[in-house]
């Protein structure tokens, strides 16, 4: 793994872990969020405020665990995709404000400013789960025994 | 099948995380359960929809729209004036906005008892609610 490489993979996984933690210590706050996004029905409006925090934390952990790098850039890759979509049915609503990070209006929280932010981690996850494994990385071969 | 543990995982720490949490949300309306403590820890007092139909009907207290202008003149609770306005201080004040959780109705009922407005409740359920149990509504 590249110098770069890495660098995109720490940063999706401080981005991950940011927002995950910042909702998971204001569930409350989460769940207005994303209710005010209005583009989740309310009857999911719980389930997600409860689960998706703990899912962003995970997918971040996992990314430091070499056999679960894979499918937690595969799970962080299809979160980015399910955010983006449903920011811009909230921007097209009107939303302003996507509780990414938390409660408030801050910044990290708008939606237009979100949605760009998306943009660029969509790029990094999906260049990190297509590049090609070093061979440090490639599954061992049956024939020359590489990788034992 | 890795992807998965991973899924199963977290909905297990979140579960669990959730109901040992004194913060822990309601699965099926964790709003509903917020916005009145939210309401109360802010000083303010929740009015419910029957309550808000009483009031209406005593016309006891003034109730201020906090929703966008365009929205207030299609439709508000009878009487009610808009958040642009300032209300006077001899009445007590019903403070609401579109629904359950819209956080503008909130808002606005803490900047009116941080002026010194001593009575200031909020109709939680907001216009939304009034509207879909038929109540009267003025417009222009």
């Amino acid at each position: 793994m590249t110098r770069i490489e890495r660098t995109l993979l720490i940063g999706l996984g401080l981005a991950f872990v940011t927002a995950g933690a910042a909702k998971i210590v204001d569930p409350l706050g989460f769940a207005f969020s994303v209710a005010r996004l209005r583009s989740v029905p309310m009857a999911l409006v719980g389930p997600v405020a409860i689960l998706l925090p703990w899912i962003e934390v995970v997918a971040s952990a996992a990314l430091v665990l070499p056999k679960f790098r894979r499918p937690a850039l595969q799970l962080q890759l299809g979160m980015l995709v399910v955010f983006t979509v449903l920011l811009g049915v909230g921007l097209l609503r009107g939303a302003t404000s996507c509780g990414c990070f938390g409660r408030g209006d801050g910044v990290l929280n708008r939606v237009d400013v979100a949605l760009a932010r998306n943009v660029v981690l969509l790029a990094a996850a999906g260049y990190l789960l297509l590049r090609k494994p070093t061979s440090r990385e490639a599954p061992a071969s049956p024939v020359s025994g590489t990788g034992r | 099948m890795r992807l998965l543990l991973l899924i199963a995982a977290a909905t297990l720490l979140g579960a669990a995380a959730n109901a040992i949490s004194p913060r822990g949300l309601s699965w099926t309306r964790p709003l509903g359960r917020g916005v009145g403590a939210e309401v109360a820890a802010a000083g303010l007092t929740p009015v419910d929809l029957h309550s808000a139909s009483d009031l209406v009907q005593r016309k006891s207290v003034l109730f201020v729209d906090a929703r966008p202008m365009e929205e207030y003149r299609i439709g508000r609770l009878p009487g009610a004036i808009p958040s642009t306005r300032t209300p006077p201080r001899d009445k007590p004040i019903v403070v609401y906005c579109a629904n359950e959780f819209c956080d503008t109705a909130l808002k606005l009922g803490a900047e009116l008892k941080k002026a010194g407005y001593k009575d200031v409740a909020v109709f939680v359920e907001g216009y939304e609610a009034w509207w879909n149990a038929r109540g009267a509504v003025d417009q222009d």
